[in-house]
């Protein structure tokens, strides 16, 4: 099921008109030139960093879907400033490497998450996450190893090599696939 | 602890993990039971409920033992298996 959901979710981000390397490119591009510090071999499909992107630093090859939120500041704290008019209550963001981060999570100021996590979409991740942890939820939580869910996801029959292939041969193989299931 | 023993304790095991993801009877479930076609058991699931046994259980069991695993049977296989390389090592 997750595997077939960040297929779907990834697809659904990509705009129709440009080639997944070029819109890679371009958008990590406009992230660093912002302060995002990015690492090598990153998928990113989401702008949403903030007001302090240089507050977020992701390590190498990591997934970002689109929707994804980098909080790096507490709103509520604009209720102090009856008292104290500057108040702003910040915190910054690591993601480590080979990390996948599913559709509409949202990281909350002072999130660390290791290396080799899994977040599924929606997740509201807080605090500090072990490496190698698949997360999930609302207050999100640690449910098991994401290398697990990488080694089913392997023998998956619904995991096909379809990437980079051109559209037209990916529509096809994918189509295939599962008209020879029904 | 005889072997058969053991080996019901598994079962007592892994099924109160299975009615802790999936909200079935506990007593209802079998080895043979199929995880994807019979329990409606997902990919999430399936590593949730691994994490529960191998807390209740005191053994970890290793990814490449259980990516192939389709019914109850082969995890509680993989969790044996994995419970005597654990004590050959020790």
């Amino acid at each position: 099921m997750i595997a077939r959901m960040f297929k779907r979710l990834f697809r659904r981000s990509r705009p129709k008109a440009r080639s997944l390397a070029e819109t890679d490119e371009a958008l990590v591009a406009a992230l660093r030139a912002k302060g995002v510090q990015i690492g090598a071999h990153c998928r990113i499909y989401t702008d949403a960093f903030s007001t302090e992107p240089w507050l977020v630093r992701i390590g190498d090859n990591v997934g970002i879907a689109g929707g994804v939120k980098f909080l790096t500041h507490d709103g509520s704290a604009g209720l102090l400033r009856a008292t104290r008019p500057m108040a702003q209550r910040l915190g910054t963001i690591t993601v480590g490497n080979s990390v996948f981060i599913g559709e509409n999570a949202i990281l909350l100021p002072g999130v660390r998450i290791g290396d080799g996590c899994i977040i599924a979409p929606g997740s509201v991740v807080r605090g500090q996450i072990p490496p190698n942890s698949l997360v999930v939820g609302n207050p999100a939580t640690v449910v098991g190893r994401a290398s697990l869910l990488l080694a089913r996801m392997m023998q998956d029959p619904d995991t096909l090599d379809t990437f980079g292939l051109d559209e037209p041969t990916r529509r096809q193989v994918i189509e295939d696939h599962f008209r020879r299931q029904s | 602890m005889t072997t058969q023993d053991r080996n019901a304790e598994d079962l007592a095991v892994l099924a109160a993990a299975v009615a802790d993801v999936t909200g079935r009877d506990a007593a209802s479930v079998r080895a043979e039971d199929r995880l994807r076609a019979d329990l409606d058991i997902d990919s999430l699931e399936f590593v949730k409920m691994v994490m529960t046994v191998e807390e209740m259980s005191g053994v970890k069991i290793p990814d490449e033992a259980l990516a192939s695993a389709q019914t109850v049977g082969d995890i509680l296989n993989a969790l044996a298996a994995s419970r005597d390389r654990a004590a050959d090592a020790s």
